[in-house]
């Protein structure tokens, strides 16, 4: 077991070094470079910039050096723990990043919880009631939940919330309240906007853990210990939370790591749908413009939380899962 | 019945049963679930439409006429005075202050329609010319609009029928290629063992930890601007299929680790079968019915996000023309705010996601032995 | 907290005993703010009247003398979109008046020239101060001559407008501590529309930079080392990266500036303000010190649909950019809920979608010359449905026009040009094609070039705004309609531009901008700007222009004599540069290298959401970038109504 876990961890770095190669080639490979965005951009609106200009900005960018020695340069600034200087931005991408940060882990955490305040208890319900009337609706929900692609939800919500409500949901906070203090009234505004995204983030998770639950516990109800616990007259309620859903729990607990950093990368279009604070549309619109260092920044962090969720939520199964551990 | 009779008798019922194959007895069970069935002849009717979308347009999907834009829903009526089916004539007119086009529906004034009437050529397969279509407006200069008109007056049907052969092949293909992927590739590693499986291990993991859509996105991203169509759309498949394969990769590796002990593989092998002979033609039948399953889940994944990809600019882009491509057309206040019948794509997306997901987990409780 | 309380409370006495009718009060030439005044009573600011210049700028109010306080809500895209700043507070020495015909003088009080335009004098105002209190004198604008344009590591390459008829610098000397000298060699009859535009737009440096301040982050003025330091401990490169951000103050709340509002914060934070400055060289006729409106604030939104549907809730104040003419239907009907008015500033003259031909194609010769054939050109341009495109793409606004300045701007060309080509007229179209021997067709109809092959035209579309892929299908139809088969390509900006001066593109949709202004900069109209500045009319012009007749194709008769009526422009009085930008027009207007459809419409940031309690927001205004609008309408005189 240990040998697994050192095994993995070992890898971590080798792991990193190889995707940071892979980003930073990606990010490469659209023609042209972030001036060729710049200009292009100035030139739409009217504006000028001459050949020498250029030329020079390419040069202090470091953007006339051919591909390894720019990607040599990066990973040594990243070795160095320096995540270098957005171009657009002008701005070191560390305290860009930073300041998105603490927002994209709340917007994540309030859908995980939304999510799984919803999906276990209408899983349960859903498996003790097998075939009722609830059970076909959530089912139809779950289903028609999954199909959905989240984006398109968010702009109908947002209009739908505007046209029928009056409601002007756009942003994680009125304008009134963006820059001030934290305060009592700050919190109110917050979660008067933060359910409607937290909802379209949540609901896809939502409908896909209520159904794994539903089949999970329907699995654990069927097996003899249950009978016997109701032969022995254990009340329905009891008998049902105490041993069966913490059995059904286990597969989805396990499976927390994968989840997460999915929670992560599908806010990306959400969140540039609805305006949110968020890393996506940070790495959006680097993507785009092609300012390299923070594209590349977020997608080794994105991809560095990806392998430790997967190896934690690998660790939690292997503890768990006695076939798999024989087999590594 | 005498001994004799009894023991012919049973031997010939024991001839019928034994010879119902794998895939007969995964048929009846699948029969049983009826909301499956109903989803599987959706999903039928959808790939006719794949086969000849052509067929179903009611005029060219990419026909322009900027005075027809943003047309609701027409109603189609069936009868007057008798089978003649017919929509209302619509007349629009630019209210002065908000500059919003109105129409307004002329019951009195009919379009008249005709089912499987001639209209404009087409060639199915693009091989053989055909101008047969459902429906048509009797008179050609007319047009009809089952689904309204989208901002440049297009007819939404048909672009729907255009968009369903883009969006469900993609969804194939990408699938297709995860398989093929991911079974031999997780055949090799699970068969063979030792190095080789390492290294496919790894490189299975390397891909897995990859964080999907930021990937997609930069891959998208890199795409040269100036491929074509087809060519773009062959792209966004291949990169769709690059991350799908792995997990199908694991699972056929399993599998393979546990038959390769098995005695019909021993047998074989003393048989004098080839390696590629034993994995193709004893080894991988025996979970096909799991991989299908397995896949009918996977292809509405990749519907969405094909889906997604085009949303963002980034997947298929106009003018060709799929669910993805309807949706990010219509993701726009305009279209909210004057013309929410634009978001009948994100409907028919989600009604063939369903189909798919239905169809695969039933197919998954007929495929899997031990289900009961 | 105790003795901030203490002081409120004795100002307040004071005050009261003062009174509303105190002789002190009456006697006052100059108001203020409250905030400042308590600012100034608390000991923190010197009075009004030392704040403001000896002679301050008197701003005329579009309705009625306002009243102070209020936030103006906008919205912005992010650090890119800091143009949106520099427009709100057009901090030049001249700026625009709000219908673009003169310039007026802002932060400078009056610029001379000599009798042959080679000398210029610009008068500041005496006593004018930066934000931090400093004094605005002639010696910040020798700084940035001294140390910013003429060095070479911040400038690279001298501006035009300061370039001499041999390329040196054009000399310019402090004469006292309120009058600057420019000497040219040349005559420089556009100077004042210049200085209109040096208020340091993308990144570019104003013509007049806080010395006192700007100073330590100048090798200049400083020790190499020092900078070096900083440069690093900000994660730049080099000191000029480290100055540019330094000198913008859209980065950089520390720098002083001369605008109306000051920053507080910074471009890149998602709410980016800006805040009264109290020592902004504005006053009201009623000797009120302006601004009104206390601050400004730009809340940053990633996505354009969703500051869309903010604007269709009534979340902005007075909000043009970013606005999609497309949503005007829904703006206009939602004008009671939202609780604001819904105004049309229409584009300053050109066209606002035109398709440029590519007259110096050259990887299909046949195709090529066909493209640089005027009758060609003119053939495409009758085949064209205008009225189609201004209901479709245009809402039903503007008019069919060619791309020429717009009726009542002096250099308007009439309007027997401006409509040139504009009829919708096929059957005219068919037979000028026939005429140019394109007469065989194939199966489909496509006519045939000299050499059999079907004539295929592509229409390069950059997406830039929402009417743009619209207006190429259109096009693209109208020209299959006569036997062209035009197929519509969209790219993305960036691609455009390096295909564009790569000579790759035949045709290309975009808009035409630029016509209130043919002599100044960025002309598209004159070949010697090249391809990244114009559209694709022709980017072998440029080279042969470049290469001194070696490389590239020698530009046509037209576009020489256009280039001639420029350079005539720049060196006589108004009414000869009427009389040459008129002819420009007519000879721009009759050779169709770029053939423009409808215009006058608000595409371009012309639909604006304005506050019902928001005043002096003039109803009409010229929309043009070198007029900064909004900066134009004068933005430091809006106010809240109570």
């Amino acid at each position: 077991m240990t040998r697994y876990i050192v095994q993995r961890l070992l890898l971590l770095p080798f792991l990193l070094l190889v995707y940071s190669f892979v980003i930073f080639a990606i990010i490469h490979a659209p023609p042209g470079d972030f001036l060729t965005s710049y200009v292009a951009n100035l030139a739409s609106s009217g504006s000028t910039i001459t050949a020498e200009q250029l030329n020079a900005l390419r040069h202090e960018y470091g953007l006339d050096q051919p591909f390894v020695v720019q990607y040599l340069y990066w990973l040594r600034d990243l070795l160095h723990g320096n995540l270098g200087l957005s171009l657009e931005y002008q701005r070191p991408n560390a305290d860009l990043i930073r300041e998105q940060l603490g927002m994209t882990v709340a917007l994540a955490a309030m859908a995980f919880v939304l999510t799984w305040l919803i999906a276990v208890p209408v899983g349960i319900y859903s498996a003790t009631h097998q075939r009722s009337v609830l059970d076909h609706i959530f089912t139809v929900i779950n289903y028609v939940g999954v199909a959905t692609p989240n984006f398109m939800l968010a702009l109908i919500l947002m209009w739908l919330a505007f046209a029928y409500f009056g409601l002007s949901i756009t942003g994680l906070f009125s304008p009134a309240y963006a820059d001030a203090p934290w305060s009592m009234a700050r919190v109110v505004d917050l979660l008067e906007h933060i359910w409607l995204p937290a909802l379209v983030l949540g609901i896809g998770g939502t409908a896909r853990l209520a159904r794994i639950m539903r089949a999970n516990l329907l699995d654990e109800l069927n097996k003899p210990y249950v009978v016997t616990a109701r032969a022995k007259g254990m009340r329905e309620w009891r008998l049902v939370l105490r041993y069966p859903v913490r059995l059904a729990l286990n597969p989805l607990i396990s499976t927390i790591g994968w989840y997460l950093p999915q929670l992560f990368s599908g806010s990306l279009i959400v969140a540039t749908v609805m305006n949110l604070p968020n890393i996506g549309p940070l790495l959006l619109r680097a993507l785009v413009s092609q300012d390299m260092y923070l594209a590349g920044g977020i997608l080794l962090i994105y991809s560095f939380l990806t392998i430790v969720g997967t190896l934690l939520s690998d660790i939690a199964l292997a503890m768990m899962d006695p076939r798999i551990r024989m087999e590594t | 019945m005498s001994d004799a009779q009894a023991i012919a008798g049973g031997a010939v019922a024991e001839d019928r049963i034994a010879v119902a194959s794998n895939w007969q007895l995964v048929w009846w069970r699948f029969r049983r679930h009826h909301l499956a069935m109903v989803c599987a002849g959706i999903l039928i009717c959808m790939y006719i439409v794949v086969l000849c979308p052509d067929f179903f347009c009611t005029q060219n999907p990419e026909q322009t006429d900027a005075r027809q834009a943003f047309i609701p829903v027409q109603t189609l009526h069936l009868f007057d005075d008798g089978w003649n089916p017919w929509v209302p004539s619509i007349a629009g007119k630019r209210n002065p202050v908000t500059l919003r086009m109105e129409w307004t529906t002329d019951p009195r004034r009919k379009v008249h329609v005709r089912l499987l009437a001639n209209g404009a050529p087409y060639r199915v397969f693009g091989l053989f010319p055909a101008n047969i279509h459902l429906l048509q407006a009797s008179d050609p200069g007319q047009r009809v609009f089952l689904l309204g008109s989208d901002r440049l007056g297009r007819d939404q049907w048909s672009r729907i029928m255009r968009g369903t052969q883009t969006s469900m092949t993609v969804g194939l293909v990408a699938v297709t290629l995860s398989v093929i992927f991911g079974v031999v590739l997780g055949g090799i590693s699970g068969y063979f063992g030792g190095v080789i499986d390492l290294v496919i291990q790894r490189l299975i993991e390397l891909l897995q930890s990859v964080p999907t859509i930021p990937i997609w996105l930069a891959l998208s991203a890199a795409l040269p601007r100036d491929w074509t169509p087809i060519q773009v759309f062959f792209a966004i498949t291949v990169i769709l299929s690059l991350i799908g394969w792995t997990t199908l990769a694991r699972e056929v590796r399993g599998r393979f680790l546990a038959l390769r002990e098995e005695d019909f593989v021993l047998a074989a092998r003393l048989a004098g079968c080839g390696k590629m002979r034993i994995i193709l033609r004893h080894m991988v039948p025996t979970f096909m019915s799991h991989i299908i399953a397995t896949s009918s889940l996977a292809i509405p994944v990749m519907i969405i996000n094909e889906t997604s990809l085009s949303f963002l600019g980034l997947g298929i882009r106009p003018p060709a023309i799929s669910w993805g491509v309807l949706l990010q057309e219509a993701q726009n206040i305009q279209t909210l705010a004057l013309a929410p019948w634009l978001l009948i794509p994100g409907g028919v997306v989600i009604v063939a996601v369903l189909a798919f997901n239905l169809v695969g987990d039933g197919l998954r409780d007929a495929s899997d032995p031990y289900s009961h | 907290m105790f003795k901030k309380f203490a002081v409120a409370l004795s100002v307040c006495w004071l005050l009261t005993l003062a009174g509303p009718g105190s002789a002190a009060a009456q006697d006052a030439k100059y108001h203020e703010a409250p905030a400042l005044a308590e600012l100034v009573k608390a000991g923190k600011l010197p009075p009004v009247e030392q704040r403001l210049p000896e002679q301050p700028l008197v701003v005329p109010v579009v309705e009625k003398i306002g009243e102070y306080g209020g936030v103006w809500r906008r919205a912005f895209l992010g650090p890119a979109d800091a143009n949106n700043y520099v427009r709100v507070v057009y901090d030049g020495l001249f700026r625009f008046s709000p219908d673009g015909a003169q310039i007026e003088p802002k932060l400078a009080r009056s610029a001379t020239s000599s009798p042959d335009f080679k000398v210029w004098t610009i008068e500041l105002r005496k006593g004018s101060r930066w934000s931090d209190g400093a004094p605005f004198t002639a010696d910040d604008i020798i700084f940035w001559y001294k140390d910013v344009i003429t060095n070479r590591d911040l400038t690279p390459s001298l501006p035009t407008w300061m370039s001499n008829s041999d390329g040196s610098a054009a000399k310019v000397e402090k004469i006292d501590d309120t009058t600057v000298r420019f000497t040219y060699d040349r005559p420089a009859t556009l100077f004042l529309s210049e200085l209109a535009n040096q208020d340091g737009p993308d990144q570019s440096f104003a013509m007049f930079l806080p010395a006192h301040y700007l100073k330590q982050f100048h090798p200049a003025h400083s020790k190499m080392e020092d900078l070096d330091r900083l440069a690093q401990a900000a994660s730049f490169k080099s000191w000029t990266q480290l100055f540019t951000a330094k000198a913008t103050p859209a980065s950089n709340p520390e720098r002083p500036t001369m605008a109306a509002w000051l920053p507080v914060s910074r471009i890149s934070d998602p709410v980016f303000t800006i805040r009264r400055n109290p020592y902004y060289i504005g006053v009201d006729p009623a000797g009120n010190q302006l601004p009104y409106v206390d601050e400004v604030r730009f809340t940053y939104f990633a996505d354009q649909q969703a500051l869309n549907l903010a604007a269709i809730a009534g979340d902005f104040d007075m909000q043009a950019r970013h606005i999609q003419m497309t949503n005007y239907p829904v703006l206009k009907e939602q004008e009671k809920n939202g609780k604001y008015r819904v105004l049309i500033w229409p584009t300053f003259g050109g066209s606002d979608a035109i398709v440029a031909i590519n007259s110096t194609y050259t990887a299909d010769p046949v195709l090529g010359r066909l493209l640089a054939t005027k009758d060609f050109r003119v053939a495409l341009s009758y085949a064209i449905n205008r009225d189609e495109i201004r209901e479709s793409a245009f809402l039903g606004l503007g008019e069919a026009r060619q791309p020429v300045p717009a009726p009542g701007h002096p250099y308007f060309p009439g309007a027997e040009w401006a409509t040139k080509y504009t009829e919708f007229n096929p059957d005219l179209a068919n037979k000028m094609l026939d005429a140019l021997g394109l007469t065989k067709r194939d199966a489909d109809g496509t006519r045939l070039m000299e050499n059999g092959k079907p004539l295929m035209v592509e229409i390069n579309v950059v997406p830039a705004f929402g009417a743009w892929p619209d207006v190429g299908q259109l096009i693209a139809r109208d020209w299959q309609a006569v036997g062209i088969k035009a197929v519509v390509q969209i790219r993305e900006r960036a691609l455009a531009l390096t295909m564009r001066v790569a000579n790759q593109l035949q045709t290309e949709v975009w808009n035409e901008d630029t016509t209130a202004f043919p002599f100044t900069g960025n002309s598209k109209l004159d070949m010697r700007n090249g391809p990244v500045q114009q559209l694709t009319v022709g980017p072998l012009y440029y080279k042969w222009l470049t290469t001194n007749g070696k490389e590239g194709v020698e530009p046509t008769e037209p576009l020489k004599r256009i280039m001639q009526l420029i350079d005539t422009a720049r060196s006589v009085g108004q009414d000869g540069q009427v009389a040459a930008a008129r002819e420009l027009f007519q000879i721009w207007a009759d050779n169709v290298y770029e053939i423009g459809t409808v215009g006058l419409t608000p595409m371009v940031q012309g639909v604006v959401v304005v506050n019902t309690k928001m005043h002096n927001v003039p109803t009409t205004l010229s929309n043009d970038w070198p007029l900064r609008t909004p900066g134009n309408a004068r933005t430091e005189q809006f106010f809240f109504a109570k």
